[in-house]
């Protein structure tokens, strides 16, 4: 069965926020139908405050407050279950990552703080090292978040059994650092 | 058989058994498996999350390498990293604007494209699994196990394009089943275990983990084989805490599928890094053989 088309949508703009959301990921939320086949699938709604579908239709509407306040897209972390059985094919990891493209550009104060920092952090390790440096990304987040006690336990039990170098190594960083900084001048272009 | 080999970085720290294991059965099969020097970190399941960009020029910037080094397929063992450099290739390969705009990001223009393998599939041909077979050394017949394969191999399959079923993919059992390993049906195949979310909302892990401990258990495994660190980790190092607030204890020794293999094929148990399972591998095995 073929998808269907936008038909019936003026091809001149819906919403400047899900504008923003196609040039951003290149995804289009006209496409969805609110058949809620990415909401039955999706294995986290039980901690999302907004269904995926309540956000996509939100994201059509333009209530850019409201989509970006929600931690439903902080809480996907792309199992990509909506995407793959979508009947109109709207990839909806990508609406996702576009939500959480614009909160952290614009500095929005996120839902789940911890989620954001742990992509920020996270980043700016791999960017220094080249590679992952694990523990310095827990040890960073838990400082940062000021979540000390959290899964210490486990940290400390996943050092115990080797799972976590404590030193970082470096690797080709001078390429990882070159790319940051040509994405960084690309984006501003 | 030759891959350029994209360890990724969980393999250097929580998943290093799998590397061993891995390494292991290639050697033993014949594949031989070439570490690129100056790989870098392909962004992972952070990238995507901050910067379409640069979430597309850091797997490319790697396959860029490695085809400069003269290779055209490439083994990534990691579900993440194998996830994220099919999903560079499928979106650079439908907007050629985009595709120029990361090449000029990294500096390189490709020649073709760099076939990206995960584990599961060169292991699943025919050739492999008939190789496998005649390699066997030690019985694992009587060890029930169910094969656990997670999302990002998986899917979407319009992007990643795994050599299997979406759905119900059969990839590891074939191969768990060449070695003389009976595994078992199950509903949670291709359920999410929580991925990330481990580092920053362990109950939400907790939740997703316990109804796949659960529903391995309800068909009678012994063991959960996986081919993905996330997957391992989410599910070998909860199951205390899972045990506490569900009020069960499961202590299902959870296997990376190659440790499986290379244990079937003669592998001494002390060669490969199972200690470094938070739950016990020692029991099961020494129940079957």
């Amino acid at each position: 069965m073929g998808k269907l088309k936008e038909f019936d949508i003026p091809s001149d703009s819906v919403s400047e926020f899900s504008d923003l959301v196609k040039e951003l990921q290149d995804v289009d939320v006209n496409l969805c139908y609110q058949c809620r086949k990415c909401t039955s699938g999706c294995p986290l709604t039980d901690f999302m405050d907004y269904t995926p579908t309540q956000i996509i239709h939100a994201v059509r509407l333009g209530l850019k407050d409201l989509v970006l306040n929600s931690n439903t897209f902080w809480y996907c972390i792309a199992c990509g279950t909506c995407s793959t059985r979508c009947p109109q094919e709207t990839n909806l990891i990508k609406v996702m990552d576009a939500l959480s493209n614009i909160a952290l550009k614009e500095g929005i104060r996120s839902k789940a703080p911890d989620i954001a920092k742990f992509y920020q952090i996270g980043l700016a390790n791999i960017r220094s090292f080249g590679r992952m440096y694990d523990l310095g990304v827990a040890g960073m987040l838990k400082l940062q978040t000021g979540n000390l006690t959290q899964d210490l336990a486990t940290g400390l039990k996943m050092l115990g059994k080797g799972k976590l170098g404590l030193l970082p190594s470096f690797q080709n960083t001078a390429a990882m650092k070159r790319i940051f900084k040509r994405v960084k001048e690309q984006e501003k272009a | 058989m030759r891959y350029a080999y994209y360890k990724s970085c969980s393999l250097r720290s929580t998943g290093r058994e799998y590397d061993r294991s891995l390494r292991d059965v290639c050697d033993r099969v014949g594949i031989e498996l070439v570490e690129q020097k100056d790989w870098i970190c392909c962004g992972s399941t952070l990238a995507h999350n901050v910067s379409r960009l640069l979430s597309l020029a850091l797997p490319l910037k790697n396959l860029a390498l490695i085809e400069k080094s003269g290779f055209n397929q490439v083994m990534v063992p990691c579900a993440a990293c194998y996830n994220r450099f099919k999903v560079a290739q499928y979106e650079v390969g439908e907007d050629p604007e985009l595709k120029a705009e990361v090449e000029d990001i990294i500096e390189y223009k490709f020649r073709g494209k760099v076939k990206v393998y995960h584990p599961l599939e060169v292991l699943s041909s025919e050739a492999v699994l008939s190789r496998l077979s005649q390699l066997v050394k030690r019985d694992l017949s009587s060890l029930k196990v169910v094969s656990y394969y997670g999302c990002l191999l998986v899917r979407p399959p319009k992007i990643t394009q795994f050599g299997d079923v979406g759905e119900y993919p059969q990839t590891m059992d074939r191969i768990l089943r060449a070695v003389g390993i009976s595994t078992l049906d199950w509903s949670y195949k291709t359920e999410c275990c929580g991925g990330s979310l481990l580092v920053t909302k362990p109950e939400a892990v907790v939740r997703l983990t316990q109804r796949i401990l659960e529903d391995a258990r309800a068909v009678g495994a012994e063991a959960i084989a996986v081919p993905c660190t996330f997957c391992h980790l989410n599910l070998d190092i909860r199951q205390q805490e899972i045990g506490k607030k569900y009020n069960v204890s499961y202590q299902l020794p959870i296997f990376y599928f190659t440790e499986l293999v290379s244990l079937a094929l003669g592998t001494p148990e002390d060669k490969l890094l199972l200690k470094m399972h938070f739950v016990d591998t020692r029991t099961v095995l020494q129940k079957v053989a």
